[in-house]
């Protein structure tokens, strides 16, 4: 199968006090579309600096970060970011001026979705994560933090991206939401195709993904619920 | 959800801070749009002004220059300065008249005559010194200190009487006949004073005679082609010397007066006016004359006398600069002042900057929804003030000029009639005052060009405002601005 993200020999650091600081080091790993994985790791570990590589937030220090076998600082940040990956934050991310509704349709026009109705998608996929129509014409900062959540991850899920990042998606959701989440986050793996990638501290999820892969100390253990998953 | 409706949410969404804007930008419109009507309006009470008062140049001896000349020469000879008249070649003078600046042209040739078979108007006083003098042998109003002549009756040698200050504002007036004109020119004709016709029992076709007063022998003989009648005062002179008592002036034609004076002013004139259409070609007129003339300007000037017109719009074009000013300073401060609004805007908006630049909105973008966003305060702005610009720039229009026309006034009155009311006037300074009539108002109205020009300057204060602080946007990390906000 050939991997739609790759990370090659990729290092990241920082400076404090003269002192280099290595978050990771010469990480090797690549993820495969139809695949959930899950990043789990102690605080400090380096998740959210593996994730923000991932989604062309930022650039590692060494090696390369490859997009279809092709390196995405040549395809462009900001094209990567708008066309190939849709990223659900930890912190929502929202735009609070708008509702519900503007913002999934927002993200939808910047990343050129090729939907026909994008209202109707929008709407749809705001009722799929549980916020109704009227919760959708709100004003994001009237929704509760739960309810901010989804629509951070409908804004997401509602772009054409191959491949999703999410920063501890469920971290704000009631147990039953967070199930929900989950499992859609899995059907789009596993019925659309798309590459699912999520940071979590949470054993449940990590434990429904196929694929986890846990940071430590910079460096990084690959454990395929489905072993075969594997090919690093 | 593109850029420009993400513009219009966030206006609408940020009531406050728009509203802060429009005010701030609606403030600057008015002012801009005030500052553009008043200059349109002075420049149209301008043109009005110099429609109404033409502007006039005058050809004559440069006395100043042939005084220099004089005092330079006394220094080496070691004789007195004398007063030597320089008459204007008469050729030199037409030339000019063919100009194309030139709406209107008049000669002047003026001396003084004795009147041979017929009697002048006489002044009370000279009427009253009648005895004395005639018991001396002399005739009245005619003797001068150390024996000398004068005449008493004066000839104002013109080439045409229409374009004669006295008769174009209407102090005299033809009764019967015709006036000198471009036909009467060497002829021996005249146009006499009604009170003179009248006393000397003349009319048109009737001749009369008058002598050179330094050559008695120099006589010439005048047909009366018309009368006028004169409510001018003349001058308290006129009371000791006839000649200037103005029912006794003769209009003839320019060559009449030169004949009279003698050979020596045979095809010379005194002084030439040209009367020109606009006071802003006056200058391209001299200008002109000097580079291809041949007129010897080492003798002769040009006298270009604006003064009045200067002084009838010198309030509303010292308005006009006063406005000229404020539109720049408004543009400039205007431009300054919604920069920093919407750099602080950026700022506080640099969060949401970061998430639309996570989601993969480009730079450009970002920039541009900061400029419409400035676009859609700018056309709300130029609404109100177009609405209320009329009024605004009305009511400062009026009191600019009131405060330049109380200054002007304060300026041109002398330090010794300050407080002493109208009484302290002369009935000459009562003329001058009344001649120059200032423009004590300006038609202040909101044009299309100026709404125009308005929206141009409009768009440029917007498009600055905007386009440095959105500058900024182009250095934003999204990984910064997320991990700073969480």
């Amino acid at each position: 199968m050939n991997s739609l993200l790759e990370f090659k020999d990729i290092s990241y650091w920082y400076k404090h006090e003269n002192k280099k600081h290595d978050i990771l080091k010469n990480i090797n790993v690549s993820f495969e579309k139809g695949n959930f994985y899950s990043i789990i790791g102690p605080s400090g570990s380096g998740k959210t600096t593996f994730l923000a590589l991932a989604s062309a937030l930022d650039v590692p220090k060494g090696g390369e970060v490859l997009y279809e076998g092709k390196d995405i600082r040549k395809i462009g940040l900001t094209r990567f970011r708008n066309k190939y990956v849709s990223i659900v934050f930890q912190s929502y991310n929202l735009l609070p001026y708008m509702t519900a509704l503007q913002n999934v349709l927002t993200a939808m026009e910047i990343t050129g979705s090729t939907a026909k109705n994008k209202k109707a998608v929008a709407v749809e996929m705001l009722k799929r994560v549980g916020i109704s129509e009227i919760q959708a014409r709100q004003k994001v900062l009237t929704l509760s933090g739960g309810q901010q959540q989804r629509v951070s991850i409908a804004r997401a899920l509602c772009c054409d991206a191959e491949l999703i990042v999410a920063d501890e998606p469920t971290g704000n959701l009631d147990e039953e939401t967070a199930l929900e989440i989950v499992g859609l986050l899995r059907a789009l793996a596993h019925e659309e195709g798309k590459c699912v990638i999520v940071v979590t501290h949470d054993p449940d999820i990590a434990g429904d993904s196929d694929v986890v892969v846990k940071l430590s100390k910079g460096s990084i253990t690959v454990t395929a619920n489905e072993p075969e998953l594997v090919s690093n | 959800m593109n850029f420009l409706k993400r513009a219009f949410l966030s206006v609408k969404a940020r009531k406050g801070k728009s509203i802060l804007q429009i005010f701030v930008f609606t403030l600057i419109c008015v002012l801009v749009l005030a500052g553009l009507s008043i200059q349109t309006a002075a420049e149209k009470s301008g043109d009005l002004a110099r429609q109404k008062l033409g502007a006039d140049v005058t050809l004559q001896a440069d006395m100043e220059k042939l005084r220099e000349q004089a005092m330079s020469e006394q220094g080496s000879g070691g004789e007195r300065v004398r007063f030597q008249s320089v008459p204007v070649p008469l050729d030199a003078a037409e030339e000019l008249a063919s100009y194309d600046q030139i709406k209107g042209y008049n000669f002047y040739s003026s001396t003084t005559g004795l009147a041979s078979g017929f009697d002048p108007i006489e002044s009370d006083s000279a009427a009253s010194d009648t005895s004395e003098e005639s018991s001396e042998g002399q005739e009245p109003g005619r003797g001068m200190p150390g024996g000398m002549m004068q005449g008493d009756v004066s000839l104002q040698g013109v080439a045409f009487t229409d374009s004669v200050a006295e008769f174009m504002d209407g102090t005299s007036s033809i009764v019967e006949g015709t006036g000198i004109t471009e036909e009467h020119i060497g002829k021996n004709v005249t146009l006499i004073e009604q009170t003179l016709a009248e006393e000397n029992e003349l009319g048109v076709g009737d001749k009369i005679t008058v002598t050179n007063p330094r050559d008695e022998t120099a006589e010439m003989e005048l047909e009366v082609i018309g009368i006028y009648q004169t409510g001018s005062a003349g001058s308290d002179q006129a009371m000791d010397f006839t000649a200037l008592n103005p029912y006794n002036k003769l209009y003839v034609p320019y060559t009449a007066a030169a004949a009279l004076k003698g050979s020596d002013y045979e095809n010379t004139i005194d002084s030439a006016i040209y009367y020109i259409d606009d006071p802003a070609d006056m200058q391209s007129f001299i200008d002109q004359a000097k580079a291809e003339s041949s007129i010897d300007f080492e003798t002769f000037k040009l006298d270009a006398d604006d003064q009045i017109y200067q002084q009838m719009v010198g309030p509303i074009e010292n308005v006009a600069g006063f406005s000229k000013n404020i539109v720049y300073l408004v543009t400039i401060a205007g431009a300054v002042i919604l920069g920093l609004i919407v750099m602080m805007s950026i700022r506080e908006r640099k969060y949401e900057m970061g998430v639309l630049l996570a989601i993969g909105e480009k730079r450009w973008k970002l920039a541009g929804q900061f400029i419409a966003e400035i676009l859609v305060v700018a056309v709300l702005s130029l609404g109100i003030a177009t609405a209320s610009g009329n009024v605004v720039a009305s009511q400062l229009g009026d009191q600019l000029l009131d405060q330049e026309l109380a200054s002007a006034e304060q300026t041109n009155t002398p330090e010794s009639f300050r407080g002493r009311g109208m009484g302290g006037f002369g009935p000459e300074m009562m003329q001058a005052q009344e001649s120059v009539e200032r423009v004590d108002e300006m038609n202040v109205q909101v044009t299309g060009e100026d709404l125009g020009f308005l929206a141009l300057i409009g768009l440029v204060i917007a498009a600055l405002s905007a386009l440095l602080p959105s500058l900024s946007v182009l250095r934003l990390q999204p990984k910064a601005i997320l991990s700073k906000q969480d």
